[in-house]
């Protein structure tokens, strides 16, 4: 069957009066986020096919029967499924669908991105993608226990109640598994072409496999070697403080343990006082091209922990950096009555 | 950038048209243009070369410097005149549209248009190349005649790879996507490249250039797992910024059928790393003109 072409400028005009009709094909984008200025039409024609529909902040709760498309934004909606008749080819964008509870069995799309879909508990069946996003997907506890995922990307980011990677999943060119603590292997067929996010993760080095063994390791994004990743106890003073690279510092900042460091680095004392916990310090290390650190060192009144929190680098006191971690920029509104 | 203008096309000489005396015949690529402060203009040149005996039989046609280019003024009056002439070059085969030096506009600046018409107007037409992204546009087409595609740009935005991956082109043999980087235009990732790697698309497709690409090492690393890498014969990564880390990831190439060349030349890898990967492949591994990256950044060939 050949479809009714019509432009952009052509469809807005139709959709504005519900006169679009069913099965029309657009070329082009059709671009109602929020953003746009836009107002989205009551109601999308059954059928519609276009190149890019984009409905990012819209008050949208279902999509149209039939929806057709080569990709279709539809990030902060409050969508809780989607038609089993939908058709994307290449990327379905669903970042921050917080409703988001299930999406049709079988979808099959070039890309999926579920960023922040916190009410997304599982998969569906012979889900079949390229690049699947699942970053900050807290919930997801469950695989399918049949789907693909094709030689792209994996991104798991801060899905902290997974413990596992589905067998099927077997060919990656990328795999981020930061802030993922719960896991703690890989399948033993997966094969990783590109690189491995393993920041924050459980994985140790003895679970990089030969399959994964030649994938460029990475610390939150940031290119790093296996010393880095895994043996953060061999790094040295000299070593962190003379990366010039500030994005490669900062992450062996982050490994070397910014308490550890401070100290070992001898830090210049700012200031001290005393609060329910015990003493305080307020800590600066000079960095070269980039902010200085500066943090309090303080303890907790109920444990006796000692805590080292990184604060704002032009934070001259004690008083104004406890006030500035509590969330007041004036230390004169932080009176607290208790500390415990 | 782009500093020298083109000697050879399509496998002619080209030579500059200007007046009557440049006239050697039909065997030859003729380049018409028009410079800043010209008198005579672009589409005066295309007529003078359409008036030329024999001028019927050319079967390869090069578009320079357009009116007013390095003021701004896009390729659309020019597109419009050769859609007008395209009957009196019943046979030409090649065409490039922009064959422009960076002294006579930037790439950045290079104002293009859609050229779908351009390509319908000859349908026997067998190679395309075009330079500058700006205002580009591929409307649906289905063409059966073209071979041959390449898109110079030094930032490819993700609209125009969804229009040309739109497109119905069935003979498609070769095709360079000179991507870019972000600073001038290329807004996508890699996985705006997924409808090519899946293999649905062009289903002659024998020459796959992803090129001139900021990201080099995360192509690498996902078209080695490609349903399209086992039916190419070239994959051409050049000009781009691959490193180390793209260069391990095409090792897993080997073993892989039909490749017969791997291009990635202007690249950053280190010796070890380029030996490691030529004794993994059993191909021809071009790998010319190696970069020395300046603190970690690593600039593509072709950018502003």
């Amino acid at each position: 069957m050949s479809r009714k072409l019509y432009s952009p400028a052509e469809a807005y005009k139709r959709l504005a009066g519900g006169h679009l009709p069913p099965g029309s094909r657009v070329t082009g984008e059709l671009d109602y986020s929020a953003s746009s200025g836009r107002t989205p039409p009551p109601r999308f024609p059954p059928g519609l096919c276009v190149d890019v529909l984009n409905v990012a902040g819209c008050q949208l709760d279902e999509l149209p029967e039939g929806l057709q498309a080569y990709e279709l934004i539809a990030a902060r909606t409050p969508l809780r499924s989607l038609p089993a008749s939908l058709r994307v080819s290449t990327r379905l964008i669903l970042t921050g669908c917080e409703r988001l509870q299930s999406l049709p069995t079988g979808l099959t799309v070039g890309s999926l991105v579920l960023r922040g879909c916190t009410a997304l508990r599982e998969l569906p069946e012979g889900l079949d993608v390229w690049f699947l996003d699942l970053t900050d997907c807290w919930a997801l506890e469950r695989w399918p226990r049949q789907a693909v995922i094709r030689g792209g990307h994996l991104r798991l980011r801060g899905c902290a109640a997974l413990r596992e990677l589905p067998p099927f999943v077997r060919r990656l060119a990328g795999l981020d598994v930061s802030d993922c603590p719960n896991l703690c292997s890989l399948p033993p067929e997966l094969v990783v072409t590109g690189w491995i996010d393993v920041a924050g993760s459980g994985l140790k080095e003895d679970a990089l496999h030969e399959g994964v063994a030649r994938a460029q390791l990475r610390w939150r994004g940031v290119a790093i070697d296996r010393r880095v990743a895994f043996h953060p106890e061999t790094l040295t003073v000299g070593e962190v403080l003379g990366q010039r690279n500030a994005e490669r510092r900062r992450v062996l900042i982050e490994r070397y343990g910014v308490a550890r460091l401070l100290k070992d680095a001898r830090a210049k004392v700012l200031d001290t006082d005393r609060d329910a916990g015990g003493p305080r310090q307020l800590l600066l290390l000079p960095l070269a091209d980039d902010e200085d650190i500066v943090a309090l060192s303080c303890f907790c009144p109920s444990t006796g922990r000692q805590y080292m929190i990184r604060v704002p680098p032009t934070t001259l006191t004690c008083r104004q950096a406890a006030a500035w971690i509590a969330g007041f920029d004036d230390p004169a509104d932080y009176q607290p009555l208790v500390e415990t | 950038m782009f500093e020298q203008l083109l000697e050879e096309f399509a496998g002619q000489p080209v030579q500059d048209f200007d007046i009557e005396d440049d006239w050697q015949g039909p065997e030859v690529a003729y380049r018409v243009w028009q410079g800043y402060d010209d008198e005579t203009t672009i589409v005066e040149r295309l007529h003078r070369l359409l008036d030329q005996p024999g001028s019927e039989e050319l079967t390869g046609l090069v578009v320079g410097a357009w009116e007013r280019v390095s003021e701004g003024e896009s390729a659309k009056a020019i597109v419009k005149e050769l859609i007008r002439v395209a009957p009196r070059l019943p046979k030409l085969q090649a065409l490039f549209l922009g064959d422009i030096t960076y002294e006579e506009c930037e790439l950045s600046w290079l104002k293009l248009t859609d050229v779908s018409p351009l390509l319908a107007a000859w349908p026997k037409l067998e190679t395309f190349r075009v330079r500058g992204s700006e205002d580009l546009a591929f409307s649906p087409l289905r063409h059966e005649g073209l071979r041959h595609l390449a898109i110079e740009s030094g930032g490819l935005p993700r609209a125009v790879l969804r229009q040309v991956f739109s497109c119905e082109l069935p003979n498609l043999e070769h095709l360079e996507l000179f991507l870019g980087e972000s600073q001038y235009g290329f807004d996508g990732d890699v996985s705006d490249l997924q409808p090519l790697f899946s293999g649905r698309l062009f289903p002659r497709l024998k020459y796959l250039g992803l090129m001139n690409s900021e990201i080099a090492d995360e192509i690498a690393a996902v078209v080695v797992n490609a349903p399209i890498i086992d039916r190419i014969h070239t994959l051409d990564l050049s000009l781009g910024n691959l490193g180390d880390e793209g260069v391990r990831s095409l090792r897993a190439l080997a073993g892989k059928k039909n490749r017969t060349c791997l291009n990635i030349s202007h690249h950053y890898a280190s010796p070890k790393e380029l030996k490691a990967l030529k004794k993994a492949l059993g191909c021809l591994v071009i790998a010319d003109d190696p970069q020395e990256a300046d603190d970690d950044y690593r600039p593509i060939m072709h950018s502003e």
